[in-house]
């Protein structure tokens, strides 16, 4: 290219250029904004295009300021606004920056359609002397701080028709807080139950915790409450309530319904103290404080707002630890065993026990441990030995005296860890039950423990009877006491063992319906070994001797008592020489033919003893009658001497 | 058990009872009055005397050991008799050595004892050195003595015994060893605390066991058979020395 070519392009874009600035400062003309122009750099919010001038269809909103520049002189306030347009907000913008909260699109003016929020107050400037605020709006007659939520206690509903989709944050715009905030609701003075319940009776009213999403109704049931021991005694909703001392109510610290829950029951302990002191160790606190959030705190059992007396009837104490999936099989159990079933048919029968007499209602120590068990004997006596309550039921006030005597006690008492059993081993726990009616239910109850023994038993004439339910042979108990059960094992036991037999085998009607003789204790006494023991017995009543002379259960077995036609049984006469040879070792087999085997002496079961207890009838009346014959003449001659020499001096 | 002249002086006293004669008895008083004081009771336990009576003793089996003791005792003394009667019978000769042999006499002097008591026959009989009341009482002892020994022996040793004898002899062996007791005590307390303690002219006790000695006088009006003999075995000795 030429130079001359040169300088001649660059003029020319020059005189474009030129021309271009020239045009739009003549545009720019006429109008300049009427108003800054910082921060309200979207001009076509307030300028839609189709406002625009045809010709500035097109036009990038970056470049309306080119022509339109700010007014010379920004005149305050807002020189160049059209008067009366654009009113002035009457009241502060700072934290009312959501204007169409309450200043809906479908109110403003048709040609505000489509403005952006923002840009209200590019128009609607803050006026600068504050007017008061319209009548219709009223002061919150309450301190706002604290109580943000407005619309829990003002929900939408009862809120004006022209308040619709007003956000709460903005309540406090129109509303105020009054300067001098009317007593009601008090923020500080007493909390009184109306005050309450002007929100809580409310329905449908309900909180959602956070740490979990449950919602709770926090409405109260009016009715309930009044009908409640703390209704009826005057108690206030703060009486429970410590932590609320006005509106709005403290943040609650409870993350969850459950935590919640837990936490009332230490408003409880405000007035209970002396039972939230008595069940600090009982097994629910001690599960709760081990992390377990299902265990029952006060209002598990207690209720909340509806507490009614504990115990109206009694009947209501069990069902309360059976309730909601708690301690249901047990209750279950418990109703069918014979104390649950007597209360079920007599709901305020104060003498039949119900969970918390035996477990405490809320001391409630872990009935798993070894000293629950221990000390459950003692537990029981607390009715068992009451004549007043045991009687009632046609039961004995002696069984727990008597099984501090037994055996099983007595050897828990040498050592406590004794495995013998306390009452609930034999009676059951929640099925308790009487053993007494049946005998068959008794043995087979001794037989956990006493197994092997009662197999042997059950090999004997006895044992099978019973199986067979025959009410007449002893089962364990008969021998052995039920609750005073003797330690079998020491002389006063094996010494008054033939007299325990003896009540039974003595009995002739009973005996006779087994074709047994009832002489076999009276012959027993006759022989040597029951002459041995009767003497011993008379001589050491308290058995301080051992006396080792052959009892009963030394020939017949002692568990294990078959008929001597049995040829299991050890008295049957083919077995009889190795009973004797028990105590007589040396005894050949002939000895075993000395017994005489229970029956009295006759001449065809005994007839040597027979000839010789004959023998010696006849000959010792026989004999010493005639020697007191030849006496007595003598002395009769011996008279009559002497009268006769007498007669003759 | 010889009988001599102690002494010339008057009066005169026959020596009736040597020494071990009355050891013995004395053995059999102790002996027989124990095993009727630890027997009886056993026989009759069913009653209330007997068993504070045993025990009292100390219980069923001290009664049975000291019974056990004194039956050792008796037939320890059993024993000695039967030696001492052995060597008066075959080594001394002594004169009376059958004299306790029962024979018709003794039957015909009971009878008649009862005849004089019933007052059919005026005079009572003239007896030898022992009387028939004596001879019963001894054989009686005699009876009784094997019947407890071996009745006891089988009740002492059961097992010991039915080796050789049927078991059932032991219930048997026990009704006779209390049937016996029973008639040997009952005897005993009839027969002969009468005759030794009661009976004419022995009242209240008869010391000639203890002691020995018998009274001339008595000697002639108890036993005059054998006092008359006495007297002329002396006339006999007499005429021999001159």
């Amino acid at each position: 290219m030429r130079p001359q070519t040169r300088i001649l392009t660059a003029v020319l874009l020059v005189a474009l250029l030129g021309a271009t600035l020239l045009g739009v400062y003549v545009f720019a003309q006429g109008k300049p904004t009427p108003h800054p122009i910082a921060g309200r750099e979207q001009c076509l919010m307030c300028h839609p295009t189709s406002k625009l001038p045809a010709d500035h269809a097109n036009r990038p909103e970056a470049s309306c300021v080119f022509c339109h520049p700010e007014a010379p002189a920004q005149a305050s306030p807002t020189p160049g606004t059209p008067a009366g347009a654009a009113p002035q907000t009457p009241h502060p913008i700072a934290g009312r920056e959501q204007c169409l909260m309450c200043h809906p699109t479908s109110k403003l003016p048709a040609d505000h359609a489509n403005r952006a929020e923002a840009t209200c107050t590019a128009c609607h400037p803050e006026a600068s002397a504050q007017p008061p605020m319209p009548p219709q709006a009223p002061q919150t007659p309450h301190p706002i701080a604290g109580r943000e939520a407005c619309l829990t206690c003002h929900p939408t509903s009862k809120l004006p028709a022209d308040h619709a989709n007003r956000a709460e944050a903005t309540c406090t715009a129109c509303h105020p807080e009054a300067a001098a905030p009317t007593p009601q609701p008090t923020p500080t003075g007493p909390m009184t139950d109306e005050g309450c319940l002007a929100c809580h009776a409310k329905p449908g009213l309900s909180y959602t915790f956070p740490g979990c999403g449950e919602t709770v109704s926090l409405t109260v049931d009016q009715a309930a409450l009044s009908q409640s021991v703390h209704g009826k005694a005057g108690i206030t909703c703060t009486g429970c309530h410590t932590n609320i001392t006005g509106y709005p109510h403290p943040k609650l610290e409870a993350q969850d319904c459950r935590a919640f829950t837990v936490s009332r029951a230490e408003a409880c302990a405000t007035c209970h103290a002396e039972i939230t002191e008595a069940q600090h160790d009982s097994i629910h606190y001690r599960l709760l404080r081990e992390g377990n959030r299902d265990v029952p705190t006060c209002v598990e059992c207690h209720g909340g707002h509806d507490i009614t007396p504990p115990g109206e009837p009694r009947y209501k104490l069990s069902q309360t630890c059976g309730q909601d999936g708690c301690h249901t099989s047990i209750l279950d159990t418990y109703a069918k065993s014979a104390h649950g079933s007597v209360i079920a048919a007599e709901k305020d029968n104060p003498y039949v026990p119900v969970c918390e007499d035996c477990h405490g209602a809320h001391e409630m120590p872990d009935p798993r441990t070894g000293e629950f068990r221990a000390a459950s004997p003692e537990l029981c006596a607390t009715c068992h030995t009451d004549p007043n309550v045991v009687a009632r039921y046609g039961l004995s006030t002696d069984v727990y005296r008597d099984y501090r005597d037994g055996i099983h006690a007595q050897l828990r008492e040498k050592d406590p860890n004794a495995q013998t059993p306390v009452c609930t081993d034999c009676h059951g726990v929640h099925d308790v039950k009487g053993l007494r009616k049946s005998t068959l239910a008794a043995s087979e109850t001794c037989a956990h423990c006493h197994t092997a023994i009662y197999g042997e038993y059950k090999q004997g004439v006895h044992g099978e009877a019973l199986i067979t339910g025959n009410p007449d042979v002893p089962g364990c108990t008969y021998c052995h006491g039920a609750h005073k059960i003797p330690d079998p094992n020491t002389p006063q036991f094996r010494i008054g063992q033939p007299d325990l037999c003896a009540s039974c085998h003595s009995d002739a009607a009973l005996m006779a319906k087994y074709g047994l003789s009832h002489d076999v204790y009276v012959t027993y006494t006759q022989e040597f070994h029951g002459m041995t023991v009767q003497l011993y017995k008379t001589k050491w009543p308290s058995a301080s001797i051992y006396c080792y002379e052959a009892v009963c259960t030394d020939c017949h077995g002692i568990h294990e008592i078959r008929s001597h036609t049995d040829p299991k049984s050890s008295v049957h006469p083919d077995n009889l020489i190795y009973a004797c040879r028990k105590c007589h070792p040396d005894a050949p087999a002939q000895f075993a033919s000395a017994w005489a085997g229970h029956y009295k002496v006759t001449r065809e079961r005994a007839p040597l003893t027979y000839y010789v207890n004959l023998f010696y009838t006849i000959l010792i009346p026989l004999l010493i009658g005639a020697m007191a014959f030849f006496v007595l003449t003598d002395i009769g001659r011996r008279i009559v001497n002497h009268f006769k020499r007498g007669k003759a001096s | 058990m010889s009988t001599q002249q102690m002494s010339t002086e008057k009066p005169r006293t026959f020596i009736r009872f040597d020494l071990s004669a009355r050891i013995e008895h004395i053995l059999l008083i102790i002996s027989f009055g124990m095993l009727c004081l630890t027997g009886l009771p056993q026989k009759f336990h069913n009653y209330a005397w007997a068993q504070s009576l045993m025990n009292g003793m100390g219980g069923i089996e001290t009664v049975q050991t000291v019974h056990h003791f004194f039956a050792y005792m008796m037939g320890i003394e059993t024993v000695y008799h039967v030696l001492a009667l052995i060597r008066s019978i075959f080594i001394k000769k002594s004169p009376n050595r059958f004299s306790m042999i029962p024979g018709l006499k003794d039957i015909t002097d009971a009878l008649r004892h009862l005849g004089y008591n019933l007052g059919l026959v005026k005079e009572l009989p003239k007896y030898d050195r022992f009387n028939w009341k004596e001879k019963v009482e001894y054989w009686a002892l005699v009876w009784g003595t094997i019947v407890m020994f071996l009745t006891g022996a089988i009740l002492m040793w059961p097992e010991i015994i039915t080796r050789w004898l049927p078991g059932y002899v032991i219930p048997a062996a026990k009704a006779a060893h209390g049937g016996e007791a029973l008639l040997a005590f009952l005897a005993i307390l009839i027969w002969h605390m009468y005759n030794a303690h009661l009976a004419q002219g022995k009242m209240p006790l008869d010391t000639t066991i203890f002691t020995g000695k018998v009274s001339e006088e008595r000697m002639r009006h108890e036993y005059p058979l054998e006092y008359e003999r006495i007297l002329a075995r002396e006339k006999k000795a007499e005429a021999k020395k001159a």
